[in-house]
């Protein structure tokens, strides 16, 4: 199809919302003059995209590669898909100077990753798992991977390394994998001020095989940080008696659902104190748990917390 | 995905693709033809389709200028003809296209193509096709196959060194962490 033609034409494509329309929205809020001048320079800077893309072999591809050079320049260009509505100052830029600035940003954003990448491999705690040496083995291939020219959208890394508070979708490309190794970093340094063998302890409550499991590390250590807290005990140990756990369900079982979540965040707010969490991003990372740790202790009061607290 | 344009745009960009074809009249003339502002149109209209048909996506003028102009000289081709003709060297070009794995650039395909249609098809476009997708698009294809199963003969190779090394008795005093 021609590129005023281009629609969707898989399902993928379908579920994504139109990145631009500046037939619909757009033109009842804007000079429509405006707009088709963007949409002249836009179509240029896409024919030069597929030309560089090409090596200027072709100046057409397979609908699902044209796709994913639209959804390159509008990563580079900063046009979120979900919003109907462009940022206002593309209707009036140099698109080509625009395209040539942003991607210098990415070229920053990504020489930033390998920074965080080497941060997080000397701060990686010596705690053994299979799936964070792989992530972390594939994030270093990441800038060799990475074709921030033509496909800056794409990941092109696998994860098999479980964030206890996951990288919100919407982030794509380099964008991603930074927030993904920040995240890390703030669980790396959190493990850090316990000692490994007490990690491992915990681990080794979860399953014996824990080391193979598509496990995050930070989210039972944590649970068990707030759970001795609870007990009234000092986090840093980690072990949980079955007193302990006793303490706990008495503790919780008598509150209802709002008290229980303001409980649990007092809890997080003394473990952070507890360990000298300063950082606001940490303590927010803490925090995050509290909502994955309710259901889960509603269900565990009656067999008192194990399986919870370990 | 992006539907990114408006009617407006949509009027000038076919008016500005009608004009870039009209534009070779002078060089269609020495072969004796021309191009009216409704062959324009329809060759413009007939990309779109091929396009569609294809599964590809074009951004800019496209092949179908350099489509007119390689194959005016054919000795295959006339006026009442040629715009059909070309019509269809369209379609064919975009199959072939994907057919070839988007190993041939444009304009060496366009080449080959007028090659083909002059000297094997003698100006018969399914001969011309045959030729096209069953033959250069096989061969293009099946040396990808050869390419593959070299590489993977390669990977095989590097596979068994990985295996001999991962399995390899550990030294004394190895740990999870030195690996």
């Amino acid at each position: 199809m021609a590129a005023d033609n281009v629609l969707a034409r898989t399902d993928r494509e379908r579920t994504v919302p139109v990145p631009v329309r500046p037939g619909e929205a757009v033109v009842d809020t804007r000079c429509s003059t405006g707009l088709v001048e963007f949409e002249a320079r836009f179509m240029r800077l896409l024919e030069r995209q597929m030309a560089i893309y090409t090596m200027g072999d072709s100046t057409s591809a397979p609908t699902h590669v044209a796709a994913d050079l639209v959804r390159s320049v509008c990563f580079i260009l900063g046009i979120d898909p979900a919003d109907p509505e462009l940022p206002e100052h593309l209707l009036s830029a140099d698109l080509e100077a625009e395209f040539r600035r942003n991607t210098a940003a990415v070229e920053g954003k990504v020489r930033s990753s390998a920074t965080l990448w080497r941060d997080a491999v000397t701060a990686m705690p010596p705690v053994p798992n299979t799936a964070l040496r792989d992530t972390l083995a594939a994030i270093g291939d990441f800038p060799g991977q990475y074709d921030h020219r033509s496909m800056a959208h794409d990941i092109p890394v696998t994860f098999d390394y479980p964030l206890c508070d996951p990288v919100p979708e919407e982030l794509l490309g380099v964008d991603y994998i930074n927030e993904y190794l920040r995240r890390l970093l703030v669980e790396f340094d959190f493990l850090a001020r316990f000692e490994p063998a007490a990690c491992i302890r915990v681990l080794d409550g979860i399953s014996p095989d824990h080391m193979d499991l598509l496990l995050n590390l930070y989210e039972p250590v944590a649970t068990n940080a707030i759970g001795r807290t609870l007990a009234g005990q000092d986090p840093r140990p980690l072990v949980m008696s079955a007193r302990g756990r006793a303490v706990v369900v008495g503790l919780l079982s008598s509150l209802d659902d709002t008290r229980r979540r303001e409980t649990l965040h007092s809890a997080a707010s003394t473990v952070c104190v507890t360990l000298g969490i300063d950082d606001p991003e940490a303590k927010r990372y803490m925090h995050a748990l509290v909502p994955e740790l309710l259901p889960r202790i509603d269900v565990a009061l009656t067999h008192d917390l194990r399986g919870v607290f370990v | 995905m992006i539907v990114p344009f408006s009617g407006d745009l949509g009027e000038i960009r076919l008016a500005a693709a009608c004009r870039a074809l009209e534009s070779c009249n002078p060089a269609l003339k020495r072969h004796g033809l021309s191009l009216t502002a409704a062959d324009a149109r329809a060759l413009v209209a007939g990309r779109a389709e091929a396009l569609r048909a294809t599964g590809r996506i074009e951004f800019g003028v496209g092949i179908v200028e350099d489509l007119v102009l390689a194959f005016a000289g054919s000795p295959y081709v006339s006026q009442d003809t040629f715009t059909e003709t070309v019509i269809e060297l369209q379609e064919l070009f975009y199959e072939a296209r994907n057919e070839t794995l988007e190993q041939i650039p444009d304009d060496d395909l366009i080449a080959r193509m007028r090659s083909l249609f002059d000297e094997f098809a003698a100006g018969d476009l399914d001969l011309l096709a045959e030729a096209l997708l069953d033959g250069l698009g096989r061969r293009v294809r099946d040396e990808g196959a050869a390419m593959n199963a070299y590489t993977l003969a390669q990977h095989r190779y590097n596979v068994s060194d990985w295996v001999d090394e991962t399995y390899a008795p550990a030294w004394e005093g190895a740990s999870w962490l030195d690996e």
